[in-house]
């Protein structure tokens, strides 16, 4: 069924709508959580907890696409639930490799987190995103929105894994050089 | 928060339409892969579909049927050789229900040639360019027996005694026969033993001819004439008699005729062919032959000459079997009989034949053992042959018992 339609259930507040969506996509939110936390019964959770978010953000939200809508829940979950579990236990995952590797970028350290911090963050983030050729822009989100490991990176888009592997590493040193010109180291 | 969760975090907050990129980036990826796999694959079975056409048009095996049309049979050394259409020789033996690819025509086939067989005691033998090639029975390899000098229009081999075959050849010049020959081979050394026909006219005579003449087919009928000779005597011998054929002019030039003799005895009325000559035990078979004043009669019928001095004459049109019967399928209202015809007085014994599905027996072959048909069948709709064993009571053949109702099935 298309998006749109599922997404119209949602709004008649019909429950196939939840049927609907994880017969489309629930193998991709579980890629997505997987790759978060590492652990099946975390990533079910995560990705049950996905459609109940779902259930409660559509309406007043409308998506215009379904799937990228689905799979930022169930990243943010999954990384709420990673912050979550993580003081207690390592999950040995992608997302401690992701976070050593943008400790590069921005210190491994204490933030407050404003409000005006994390907006400031954002903006700098998309104008970066903009600047970026589109494959080198692919790998980076591959690597820190998907949070897919460099291997399935490099199956994916048909390069090898040396290729991804430098194309992040660059990236992310543009990306720390564009944050310090900005004053946000 | 740490900051560089924090970063983690806001990755999140990218517009859609990256993502939208990436998906689609992937599919892409992914169908080229498919493509490409496809591709391959196509490949791979185009590559296996030609293999097995090829196969089926040229190969033995696949698609290869033993029967086919005009394949000839030839019973010898206790087997059965026959011809595909195809070109491919089976041999198969009626103890084992096998049937072996022996001489492959695969790499030849688009020739559209068959070569020329025939086999007696000893082996089985073919013909393939300037070469007489020979298998022993019970063997598979081919050896070098005889070469001639060069590649004739026409070739035919025969059985010509128990080791011994006839080899026929003719050489044309667009549609005028320049040379003709009939020689007997040793067909365990090689050597030549006979030259029966040959007929070697001069180039020049040919170029003083001239097609337009109206006399052009009387002139070359009388230049065949002048320069053909026959051997004045072709001899066998069958365990501790000669046998002499001896040369009588006929009608026409390729009207050549043999009497059969013994001491200078006459042993048949008649005249007999010099060649296809087959065995049967420890007796020589010996064709009555259509020349001399046979040459208007609708003859049929064999000599047949045994080591212990006795002589009979079978003259009803059948094939050998063994010593005491000879076999021939009539055609009767509701099907066939298959008759086993006693050599000593021609006394003809039907047989209960159990026969193969409803398939009309074109040509039938035996050993005296056993016997083999070979016709079309409908339901396959292809020609193929059938093996059956001959039962005897009291030393006549009484039946036929179906052993294998399709001998190719065995290849």
């Amino acid at each position: 069924m298309e998006d749109e339609k599922i997404v119209a259930l949602y709004w008649a507040r019909d429950e196939r709508a939840i049927t609907l969506s994880k017969e489309k996509y629930e193998h991709y939110l579980y890629t997505i959580a997987l790759n978060i936390l590492a652990s099946l019964q975390d990533a079910e959770e995560s990705v049950s907890d996905t459609y109940v978010g779902a259930w409660n953000s559509i309406p007043p939200h409308k998506p215009v696409v379904l799937r990228t809508y689905l799979g930022r829940i169930t990243r943010n979950l999954s990384l709420k639930r990673y912050r979550y579990w993580h003081a207690e236990k390592r999950y040995g995952g992608e997302t401690e490799l992701a976070l050593d590797e943008l400790s590069e970028v921005v210190p491994d350290t204490q933030t407050a987190e404003s409000e005006a911090e994390r907006r400031e963050l954002i903006r700098i983030l998309q104008v970066f995103l903009a600047s970026l050729p589109s494959d080198q822009r692919m790998i980076f989100l591959m690597r820190y929105w998907y949070l897919h490991p460099v291997a399935v990176i490099a199956k994916k888009l048909g390069y090898s894994q040396s290729k991804v592997k430098m194309t992040l590493k660059r990236t992310r040193d543009s990306l720390r050089d564009l944050l310090n010109e900005e004053g946000l180291l | 928060m740490k900051r560089n969760e924090l970063l983690l975090d806001v990755i999140g907050e990218v517009k859609d339409e990256y993502l939208q990129e990436i998906d689609s980036r992937i599919k892409r990826v992914r169908h080229r892969r498919m493509w490409k796999r496809g591709l391959l694959a196509a490949c791979v079975i185009l590559i296996v579909g030609i293999a097995v056409q090829f196969a089926v048009m040229f190969g033995g095996g696949l698609g290869s049927r033993g029967g086919g049309f005009s394949a000839e049979g030839l019973v010898a050394g206790g087997y059965y050789f026959h011809q595909t259409r195809d070109g491919d020789v089976f041999r198969y033996t009626p103890e084992e229900g096998s049937d072996r690819l022996l001489k492959s025509s695969i790499l030849d086939r688009w020739k559209d040639i068959r070569y020329p067989i025939t086999a007696n005691d000893y082996g089985f033998y073919y013909s393939k360019g300037d070469w007489i090639y020979r298998i022993k029975h019970g063997e598979t390899k081919s050896e070098k027996l005889y070469h001639h000098e060069s590649k004739p229009n026409y070739l035919y081999l025969y059985p010509a005694g128990a080791n011994d075959i006839a080899l026929r050849v003719s050489y044309n010049r667009a549609d005028v026969m320049t040379h003709d020959e009939l020689l007997i081979i040793d067909g365990i050394t090689g050597e030549c033993k006979t030259v029966i026909m040959e007929q070697g006219i001069p180039a020049q005579a040919y170029d003083s001819l001239s097609i337009d003449d109206r006399n052009f087919y009387a002139e070359q009928e009388a230049l065949l004439v002048s320069h053909t000779v026959y051997a004045d005597t072709v001899t066998y011998t069958v365990g501790d008699r000669t046998l002499e054929l001896v040369y009588q002019a006929g009608k026409e030039w390729y009207d050549y005729t043999y009497r059969l003799t013994e001491n200078g005895k006459t042993l048949y009325n008649g005249y007999v062919e010099p060649y296809n000559v087959r065995t049967v035990g420890d007796s020589l078979v010996f064709t009555v032959g259509r020349g001399g004043n046979n040459i208007d009669k609708d003859l049929n019928g064999y000599v047949i000459v045994s080591p212990d001095g006795s002589n009979h004459v079978v003259n009803v049109p059948s094939v050998p079997g063994n010593e005491k019967f000879f076999f021939t399928v009539k055609d009767m209202d509701d099907g066939q009989d298959i008759l086993a015809v006693r050599v000593n007085d021609n006394e003809k014994f039907k047989l209960k034949w159990d026969r193969a599905e409803e398939r009309h027996a074109r040509d039938i072959y035996s050993d005296g053992s056993y016997l083999w048909t070979m016709g079309f069948d409908g339901k396959k709709g292809d020609y193929l042959a059938s093996c059956y064993r001959i039962e005897y009571e009291n030393g006549i053949p009484t039946a036929l018992t179906l052993i294998d109702d399709d001998i190719t099935d065995n290849n």
